[in-house]
């Protein structure tokens, strides 16, 4: 091992990650040797097994005996138990579908909150009646404008805050009381395969329902991206009335070629999102 | 913490500072009184360039892992 380290990391940093085979400190080390020792460093690793487990157990004793110096009155028999929720909940099994339940679960129960204020943004549009005949004095193209325009768009305004009050609360409460840290931790795995954390499921799972939503979710917790959720059904009404009957199938066909657009996307590009 | 002190533990936080020579900030991640002190402690580290004491941590690794690589 090179006496002064290597670029200012010190041997026995160098040592420990060679000791637990690191390519590229191990790469760096060899070219920083010369020849002849060159053989005796890789007999030496050679004879090098379970370095990764090996080097972490010693952390865990160096950090066991720092602490032994600083931790006092602890009582030996107690333990630290899981509640049968919490076993559940992160159960590598079970977790998985409790939290996609309860992840829908959450969704439809934010209607409960935001049905109040969509209901309240419903009767906005029941004002033309009086409008009209208030105004019957003025063009009626400015009387159009106000009463289909103006009140439409105000009870869109009104229903879309009622969701994103709902989303918001709903969630907001699952994050509060810890349930999220679990849902993040029973997919970090298959999260982790397309570099995100566990906790990105959410839009995941709320894309179902609504892609817009989903996506934009991803930058914050959840709710601000459901604005649009509704949008949905106004796609759903245009693709209705152009299609007819045939409606269900270019759903179905909208679905598949975003499916195609995924795995192609995945193919081409995975490899440097994920290992950049 | 909390976990520590539901199991009646006390925890010298001056003393592992001493060891560490890191400012060592006792926490509870669900309460957001903690994270304050927190962020106070990880701005003077970066004031002060406080780096972590790995002596004690070395000298573990070279007379129990891995002398054979040292010079």
């Amino acid at each position: 091992m090179p006496v002064g380290g290597i670029q200012g990391f010190t041997n026995t940093w160098l040592a420990a990650k060679a000791y637990e085979g690191d390519g590229v400190v191990i790469h760096n080390i060899v070219d920083s040797l010369p020849n002849c020792e060159r053989k005796n460093f890789s007999t030496l690793l050679a004879s090098v097994q379970d370095g990764v487990l090996t080097l972490g157990g010693a952390k865990f004793i160096w950090i066991d005996r720092l602490l032994a110096k600083t931790i006092s009155g602890a009582k030996a028999t107690q333990s630290v138990t899981l509640s049968k929720f919490d076993r559940i909940a992160t159960d590598p099994t079970f977790g998985k579908p409790l939290a996609i339940f309860i992840l829908i679960l959450g969704l439809v129960l934010s209607f409960v909150p935001a049905t109040p204020i969509m209901l309240l943004g419903g009767t906005i549009p029941k004002l033309a009646t009086p409008i009209n005949m208030l105004l019957s004095a003025i063009p009626q193209f400015i009387i159009d404008f106000i009463t289909q325009v103006i009140l439409n768009t105000l009870y869109f305004a009104v229903a879309m805050i009622g969701f994103v009050f709902g989303a918001n609360l709903v969630f907001g409460i699952i994050e509060e009381v810890g349930y999220m840290a679990r849902i993040s931790y029973v997919f970090d795995n298959i999260m982790t395969r397309l570099d995100l954390q566990g906790k990105a499921i959410i839009p995941f799972v709320v894309s179902f329902g609504c892609t817009i939503g989903g996506a934009a979710g991803l930058n914050h917790r959840l709710g601000v991206g459901c604005t649009l959720c509704r949008n949905l059904d106004h796609c759903a009404s245009i693709v209705h009335s152009l299609f007819r009957c045939l409606a269900p199938l270019v759903i179905v066909f909208i679905f598949l070629i975003a499916w195609l657009h995924m795995i192609l996307t995945a193919k081409v590009f995975g490899p440097k999102l994920v290992h950049p | 913490m909390d976990v520590a002190e539901a199991q009646s533990k006390k925890i010298d936080v001056h003393q592992i500072e001493k060891l560490l020579c890191i400012p060592v900030v006792p926490f509870v991640a669900t309460d957001k009184e903690y994270y304050d002190a927190f962020y106070a402690a990880v701005n003077i580290s970066l004031e002060n360039q406080s780096k972590i004491d790995v002596e004690s941590l070395e000298t573990f690794y070279n007379k129990r892992m891995i002398p054979c690589f040292l010079p």
